[in-house]
């Protein structure tokens, strides 16, 4: 009995991966990989944004080359466990990192980590969140951005943003801070679902925080949409006005990040910067992250992911002392 | 009971000097002003300290055999503790862990379960080692297979190929 | 509502989804009753399956493995002493004396019956109040969560049996092992000596089946070849009849069940806290309410009642602020919610109101999971217990090898399985010093809430002290935390037994 009921479990679950895992075989390109399951680990857990990105990566990525690829989530250490995992491992394209900015320069921003994205192998950016928008609550009594900016303006380390400090929703509110030239009081209120709690209850005023988790909140009046941080309206979130429009030069996204450790033949870096352009083509791949993140497709090959990188990393540098607590 | 005063004074001076490790750590750590990273690790320092200082206290203190706390009373088990075996138990279990990246999962827990299963076996049983290598590799195989084929958990392979 | 329900169980009677179900729930109790794999794990492995099926089947089978998962754990930690997760932790203390005293499979019934009607009542509170009381939990912020967990903590000095010093010193040792890592609050790092792999800390699965699991092999090894019977305690089956309890028995637990279960299901709805802290903190209370308090530990139902309504009562209550609020109650709702977010369906206040037939699916599921979960775990009852036919020598180096799989699968990194290895020799060393393991495990939960909650909490009231007490929950709390001390202070000098061992000890 026990047996039967054992094996009939184990061919069932076999059989659902099977199902899960079905791939279509196709010629290999000039490089020979991949070879074997390539495992992508990713910084969060199952379930937010970035392991979304990650995992539509992985499912396109078996379509197009036949091959798996393994998503293994490491959270923890703001990401350092990943980065230090990938870091470690053999640099023969079998092992990649995928992560953010928020965490890949953030962290050595804040000290947390001693490695800067150059210890990696840059693949590309495989797609670029704009879901962040501002909100403010109920009880902060600012409906509009200009309102904000003047009640800041007005008492200085009155207006508290909720962040999670030395992280990258702190960088944004210090980055806002500059730009509007206001002084907030930044409290430290954990992460997005922590966030909401304190908005709801009263506890902050203000917070950056995806437009999805909040949605519902903005449409019955509980927050307040003051704008979003893109160049350009990002047509899935509303009407939500971007800052610049409100004449606050500010814009921020965040960018995931494709990456190999160091040493990884520049051929696989660059086919996998293929793969991953040709995913981004794939229009089935737009429709599904529009649908569950809000997001827009975006893709910068190797060069130009470089370019960004370097130049986060010297916007967000201007932040260090704040960041380490001097 | 000279014995269990002398264990409780051994205890008492374990938990002292763990906490004073700890304590040791926290001062390095570094301070800023007002309520820091370091505050609620120098409150359980402080703590830690006076617990121990309170045990060894108690240890003087007391002149007359104090009951045992034992959870499950497994401590006094006929035939007394059998060190060779804990040793060697958790010789394997350190050898598994080291080995399983370079060896493999596959192979090194058909190794671990075999040799501890006899390691573990009470004297008064045979050992019979074909099925014990059955159930090794039996449980190796389907647990490997399982979690690296349906769960997509990549167990460290090793030196198998796949 | 009751014609949307009937939708709902429509949907979920389809045989697909049964089957989903059915195999959901097996999974997850094979995932809750083995060491070191937990409900987290068996939703975060299977939630990538879910993306290729409808969000009905999706959610289905998600509902299904956390209700089998939670509920599983109860069958290791009364068979073998060993919690199968953390939220069966306090179910070891009296199950494990009812196993060796020949009651295993009345404690098994016990804890399948009460884990039934725990989940029952949590998804009945989702169903009907569940507006209402995510309302509550909005109104909890950081001065309401340190005074929570410093109330919790104080209750540590119950589980102190024998010396209170070794007991206080096990909570403290635990609070000060959490505070390895990253910081809360501010990014820095402590006691990492610059190792990378500690920035993240110690990850609560590997204390736990370190100090238990692993704990249990090294006993096993310093004294099991000298025993004459390797086998467990063989439990006859005979003369059991339905699940090994009476209908009397039955009925003088429900007070301690519904008190446990209000436990479960408020603490389960907190964001941030769930059913491993509900269980532990529904068995002291269950301990200090009863009659007989000394019994407790000893094998007395009451405590495996408590725990095991408190940690399904969780269920519902870690749902609640998921499809109410959109905010994830603990580790498994938050993996739930991206198995929304994937379907492109965002919980919130408007869930109801927009996806209504999802919804009560979803509630459907929930009630069908739970009654698959008893009849499983009822016909599977005698299947556990031929579960000790197997010699301990066999049995406990499988287990470890599931906990290094366990321990492995938290982030695929070999120092989590070195971890347990640490945890283990740490727990054995406990058994030697006669110091209990209990009082280090809530430490070492309880521990980074309070300072996180401290540090946030002065953050807001700009460094005052005096926030934690114009708070009324948080004072509320911390002055129950203060009467709870004087009470053990009064209880230890009025027993005349304790009075000698009080001046003796301290």
């Amino acid at each position: 009995m026990k047996k039967t009921i054992r094996a009939s479990l184990l061919s069932a679950l076999v059989g659902m991966a099977a199902i899960a895992a079905q791939s279509t075989a196709f010629a290999a390109d000039e490089v020979n990989w991949p070879t074997r399951p390539v495992q992508v680990v990713v910084i969060a857990n199952p379930g937010g944004d970035t392991d979304f990105n990650a995992r539509m990566m992985a499912k396109y990525f078996n379509k197009i080359t036949g091959k798996n690829m393994v998503v293994t989530n490491v959270a923890g250490g703001g990401g350092t466990l990943a980065a230090e995992q990938v870091k470690g491992a053999a640099a023969d394209g079998n092992t990649i990192l995928f992560t953010h900015t928020g965490q890949l320069i953030v962290n050595e921003v804040a000290g947390l980590s001693d490695d800067s994205f150059e210890a990696f192998d840059i693949a590309c950016i495989a797609g670029v969140d704009k879901g962040a928008i501002f909100v403010a609550s109920e009880s902060a009594e600012v409906k509009t951005l200009q309102a904000l900016i003047d009640k800041a303006k007005a008492n200085p380390n009155s207006v508290s943003y909720g962040t999670e400090m030395g992280s990258f929703s702190h960088i944004q509110g210090l980055m806002f801070e500059q730009l509007a030239g206001v002084k907030l009081k930044m409290v430290d209120a954990g992460t997005v679902s922590e966030k909401v709690v304190a908005l709801l209850g009263g506890r902050i005023d203000l917070g950056a925080i995806s437009y999805g988790s909040v949605q519902d909140y903005v449409t019955g009046g509980q927050m307040a949409a003051l704008g979003q941080p893109n160049s350009e309206r990002n047509a899935l979130l509303g009407d939500v006005p971007t800052f610049k429009e409100q004449g606050v030069d500010f814009t921020i996204d965040k960018p995931y990040v494709v990456a190999f450790p160091k040493g990884t033949d520049p051929a696989i870096v660059a086919k996998m910067a293929g793969i991953m352009q040709q995913i981004t083509e794939t229009p089935e791949y737009a429709e599904e992250l529009k649908k569950s993140f809000k997001q827009p497709v975006a893709y910068h090959g190797t060069e130009e992911a470089i370019a960004v990188l370097s130049k986060t990393r010297e916007d967000f540098m201007q932040y260090k002392d704040v960041l380490r607590n001097k | 009971m000279a014995t269990t005063k002398k264990k409780e004074l051994l205890i008492g001076i374990a938990m002292l000097g763990a906490s004073l490790g700890y304590l040791l750590m926290t001062i390095q750590l570094p301070r800023h002003n007002g309520i820091d990273a370091a505050f609620v690790p120098s409150l359980l320092s402080a703590m830690l300290c006076l617990l121990g200082v309170l045990q060894l206290l108690s240890v003087r203190n007391c002149t007359q055999a104090v009951t045992e706390y034992h959870p499950d009373g497994e401590a006094e088990v006929a035939g007394g503790s059998d060190i060779k075996t804990v040793v060697k138990t958790l010789a394997l279990i350190l050898g598994y862990i080291a080995l399983l990246n370079p060896i493999g999962f596959p192979i090194m827990t058909v190794i671990y379960l075999y040799l501890q299963f006899i390691v573990l076996t009470p004297l008064d049983h045979r050992v019979n080692h074909l099925v014990y290598a059955l159930i090794a590799v039996v449980t190796s195989a389907i647990t490997y297979l399982l979690f690296r084929e349906a769960f997509d958990l990549m167990l460290p392979s090793g030196l198998l190929p796949f | 509502m009751l014609e949307l329900l009937q939708q709902g169980f429509g949907a979920v009677f389809s045989l697909h989804i049964m089957l989903l179900m059915v195999i959901g729930v097996a999974v997850g109790i094979v995932f809750g009753a083995v060491p070191g794999l937990s409900a987290t794990m068996a939703v975060a492995l299977c939630l990538p399956l879910t993306f290729t099926m409808g969000p009905q089947a999706g959610l289905s089978l998600l509902v299904a493995l956390f209700i089998g998962a939670t509920s599983g754990g109860l069958i290791s930690a009364i068979l073998l002493k060993i919690p199968g997760t953390p939220s069966s932790i306090a179910t070891v203390f009296d199950g494990g004396p009812l196993m060796e005293q020949g009651h295993g499979v009345k404690a098994l019934g016990v804890g399948i019956v009460f884990s039934f009607l725990g989940t029952i009542f949590s998804i009945a509170a989702l169903m009907f109040i569940a507006p209402q009381l995510a309302k509550v939990a909005l109104r909890f912020g950081p001065h309401e969560y340190f005074a929570i967990a410093v109330f919790s903590l104080t209750l540590i000095a119950t589980l102190s049996a024998g010396s209170m010093v070794k007991g206080l010193f096990a909570g403290a040792l635990g609070f000060a092992v959490s505070t390895v890592g990253i910081a809360p609050v501010e990014a820095i790092r402590r006691f990492t000596f610059g190792v990378a792999e500690l920035n993240g800390g110690f990850a609560m699965l590997t204390v736990m089946v370190g100090m238990f699991a692993v704990a249990e092999i090294i006993k096993l090894a310093e004294s099991g070849r000298h025993a004459h019977q390797s086998k467990a305690q063989a439990v006859s089956m005979k003369n059991i009849k339905g699940f090994g309890f009476s209908l009397k028995e039955f009925r003088e637990q429900l007070p301690n069940a519904g008190r446990s279960g209000l436990i479960g299901l408020g603490i389960g709805i907190l964001p941030g806290i769930g059913a491993g802290t509900s269980n532990l903190v529904a068995y002291i209370i269950s301990k200090k309410r009863a009659k007989n308090p000394e019994t407790y530990g000893k094998g007395n139902i009451g405590g495996v009642v408590a725990s095991e309504t408190a940690n399904n009562a969780g269920i519902g209550g870690a749902m609640l602020p998921l499809m109410t609020l959109g905010i994830p109650g603990d580790t498994v709702t938050a993996i739930l919610l991206g198995g929304f977010l994937i379907h492109g369906i965002q919980p919130g206040p408007l869930l109801f109101i927009s996806q209504g037939p999802l919804v009560y699916t979803i509630f459907a599921a929930l009630i069908m999971s739970t009654v698959l979960m008893l009849f499983m775990e009822f016909y599977g009852l005698r299947l556990f217990i031929k579960l000790l036919d197997v010699p301990k020598h066999i049995l406990l180096p499988i287990i470890l090898v599931l906990c290094v799989v366990g321990a492995f699968g938290l982030s695929s990194r070999l120092f989590d399985v070195w971890s347990i290895l640490l945890f283990g020799l740490l727990g054995y060393l406990f058994v030697k010093a006669g110091m209990p393991a209990a009082p280090f495990i809530i430490g070492f939960i309880l521990g980074p809430m309070a300072e996180t909650n401290l540090r946030r909490g002065l953050m807001l009231s700009d460094g005052n002290f005096g926030a934690f007490l114009s708070n009324p929950i948080a004072a509320a709390f911390l002055g129950l935390a203060l009467v709870f001390i004087l009470w053990q202070v009064v209880s230890a000098l009025r027993s005349k037994k304790s009075l000698v061992n009080e001046i003796l000890r301290t």
